[in-house]
């Protein structure tokens, strides 16, 4: 399993994008992503203006997942990924 | 047409089971009971944008009293991501230690002041709202927003950006979203997006222009000159008379922002590419500025303000803003034709209006007696006014 995380918008407008294998995602990690794609259809967007906004991308045997996520409801340990 | 999940946010599309741009593909179909029920849900779900957008603002009623008077109040997060945060400084209270919360309170005010003195505006809600920040929020979050309520700025992790509140134009941009979100309340994503992004920029510039009493000539039109990091291949993250070349780095990229409607961006990311379009009306905006001349604020930003508070709304897309700044400016300045010549020409220069259309402004703002014979003139301008074909989106 293949993550891969890429954060859009905020006050520069650059995207960011950035992947980890799913063997090196640490527990937390792991947990936060299983519970984030169980969760993905209640986002609502972040209210304002300048906010990041996230794409969650899953690639394994059973094909591509790919889900848009709001930075607030985005789990702090994923958002690094996208600027390593 | 929608489902229930997101019913209290904003506007996004993962909210609609069938999405809007196949709708608005539907409502062009063949198939005319498919096209007419397409285009009702089309008109349905925008109309509930709107009413949506209105119910967030918090927006005092129109006969609420006004509070006259500058406001401020900055908070520390001390690196956490609770808001507000703690308690750093308010209106009363002299300097403290922390340049951030100085810079905060100093730039807030500065805005305040702009749009007070300018466009007699009291703060960003019309109304007295006073002006809340909080500083040294989150940890290498790199950013500043403005969440509805307030601003928030990051210190950047000094790799890529410094501290956000080094710049007064990054500053005025942000409390002007709080402007646009109190009136034209422009929706955050695709075309509106893009002009909610491109109004934060020109006004915030014009903040810092105004600040350092420059000329359109003197003006640098860069925004976040002060805060990217030493040794980062760049000028800012945007510059407003030549989108696309604020940076070209390694790391971040290369600036994406198109000058001309021929490139502009089709994408999903950043709620349809709103900061990498606004470089098309950015660049409208210096263009008009630097044809009239002056200093900015005087004429073409009244034309601007004028527009933003009085003439759009959340659906505005960049051919509206054009006509209606056209109108503003014919309004404003009746006796002067050249002033809507020179907006228009703007326009059309980024690709927005026509050539003719631009034309067709000139035309109708002529004086009488140079418009005997063009008696079609009324035609073209109705002609220039309709919805111009855009490029499909793509998911």
């Amino acid at each position: 399993m293949k993550l891969v995380v890429e954060r859009s918008g905020g006050f520069a407008g650059i995207t960011r994008r950035g992947e980890r294998d799913g063997s090196a995602l640490t527990p937390e990690q792991h947990a936060a992503l299983q519970k984030l794609l169980k969760s993905s259809s209640d986002f609502s967007p972040a209210p304002g203006a300048d906010r990041f906004n996230y794409v969650v991308e899953v690639q394994d045997d059973n094909g591509t997942k790919r889900i848009r996520v709001p930075e607030s409801a985005m789990p702090q340990v994923l958002k690094g990924i996208a600027t390593e | 047409m929608t489902n229930n999940r997101c019913f209290a946010g904003l506007v996004c599309d993962c909210c609609y089971l069938i999405p809007l741009r196949l709708l608005e593909r539907l409502s062009g179909s063949g198939d005319p009971n498919l096209a007419s029920a397409a285009a009702r849900t089309v008109r349905l779900t925008a109309s509930m944008q709107a009413f949506r957008a209105q119910l967030s603002t918090g927006a005092p009623p129109p006969t609420a009293a006004v509070r006259t008077g500058l406001r401020r109040q900055v908070f520390t997060c001390s690196g956490f991501d609770d808001l507000p945060g703690d308690p750093a400084r308010s209106e009363s209270d002299p300097a403290v230690a922390d340049p951030a919360v100085n810079q905060a309170l100093d730039h807030a005010g500065t805005t305040w002041e702009f749009y007070n003195q300018i466009f007699k505006r009291e703060s960003v809600d019309g109304h007295g709202k006073t002006l809340t920040s909080s500083v040294h929020y989150s940890q290498n979050y790199d950013n500043a927003f403005w969440n509805g309520q307030q601003m928030v700025y990051d210190d950047g992790d000094g790799r890529v950006f410094q501290n956000f509140t080094n710049a007064l134009e990054v500053i005025g941009h942000e409390l002007t979203h709080g402007v646009t979100q109190f009136t034209a309340q422009l929706l955050y994503r695709d075309q509106p997006g893009a002009l909610n992004e491109s109004f934060s920029d020109v006004f915030g510039s014009m903040v810092k222009q105004w600040s350092l009493g420059q000329s359109v000539d003197e003006a640098d039109w860069l925004i976040g000159a002060g805060i990217l990091a030493p040794g980062v291949k760049g000028k800012a993250l945007r510059d407003m008379a030549n989108p696309g070349t604020a940076y070209d780095d390694p790391l971040l990229g290369k600036d994406p922002q198109p000058g001309h409607m021929k490139d502009y961006v089709d994408t999903a990311d950043d709620n349809g590419g709103v900061h990498t379009n606004s470089g098309i009306p950015n660049l409208a905006f210096v263009l008009a500025a630097k044809a009239i001349g002056g200093r900015a604020w005087d004429v073409t930003g009244r034309i601007w303000y004028v527009t933003l508070t009085e003439r759009l709304t959340a659906q505005a897309d960049f051919l509206k803003c054009a006509n209606e700044t056209v109108s503003v400016a014919r309004d404003l300045y009746p006796q002067d034709a050249s002033i809507a010549n020179r907006v228009a020409k703007a326009w059309a220069d980024v690709g927005v209006l026509s050539a003719p259309d631009a034309a067709v402004s000139a035309i109708a703002l002529a004086p009488a007696a140079s418009r005997a014979g063009a008696a079609s003139s009324v035609a073209a301008i109705a002609e220039a006014a309709k919805p111009r074909r855009r490029k499909s989106k793509k998911g």
